[in-house]
């Protein structure tokens, strides 16, 4: 099965988004998150991605979600030292992006297909044109 | 063609965790299948997504209508509108 690495310049933030994704697939999918500095505050840590990687890394590869710009290049800088995993960065948004990746996952798709429906979150519009009017 | 048309009881309605539940559940049939919220006036009858099911509105007390046309559009209408009913006592 596909495995899914969250990286977030927040260790809640990353935990968070990883307990969403888990609990709309029952856990059935490797999810580990990552996030903040080595000394516990904000930031990307190289190592911590690294060891994230080995730990959720399968034949069958890894989606990476991140939060920001930073956490994407620092686990494109991760790779550049593993040619030989099988990942792929997700221009997806973190949260929904991980809840579509991991449902996908979960019923078995491939890590292109499970890319993809990470990507297709960009166009989920969560507020009903219905809800708006109360706006008003 | 099988249909039916089942109203949610689930608090949240079909959001979150019921509806991945119901998006997996729907990957185990052959049929295509659609679903329709029928209880909001603009909404249209679309091929199930994860996409498709986040943004049918679909809130406690409204109905749905789901749709299955194949091979096994029988079993997929029973088992979807089963699980829909479950996963308002699970919660």
């Amino acid at each position: 099965m596909v495995g899914i690495l969250i990286v977030a310049h927040s260790e809640q933030l990353a935990s968070g988004v990883k307990e969403l994704a888990a609990q709309a697939t029952h856990s059935q999918v490797p999810i580990v998150a990552v996030g903040g500095a080595i000394d516990g505050s904000l930031g990307i840590s190289a190592e911590a991605i690294r060891d994230g990687l080995r730990r959720v890394a399968s034949n069958d590869g890894v989606l990476v979600l991140v939060d920001l710009t930073s956490a994407a290049l620092s686990v494109e800088a991760v790779l550049e030292d593993e040619p030989a995993m099988r990942v792929v960065i997700s221009n997806a948004p973190l949260v929904e992006g991980a809840y579509f990746a991991a449902v996908e996952a979960s019923v078995g798709a491939t890590l292109e297909e499970t890319a993809a429906a990470a990507l297709r979150a960009r166009d989920l519009i969560k507020v009903h044109p219905e809800h708006r009017l109360h706006t008003r | 063609m099988e249909e039916r048309v089942v109203r949610i009881r689930h608090p949240f309605g079909l959001h979150a965790r019921p509806a991945a539940d119901f998006y997996r559940k729907t990957r185990e049939f052959r049929s295509r299948i659609t679903i329709r919220n029928m209880s909001r006036r603009s909404s249209v009858e679309l091929p199930v997504s994860l996409l498709n099911l986040l943004q049918l509105g679909a809130a406690q007390g409204h109905e749905v209508l789901i749709r299955a046309e194949g091979e096994d559009e029988r079993e997929a209408v029973t088992a979807l509108a089963a699980l829909l009913d479950q996963l308002a006592i699970e919660e």
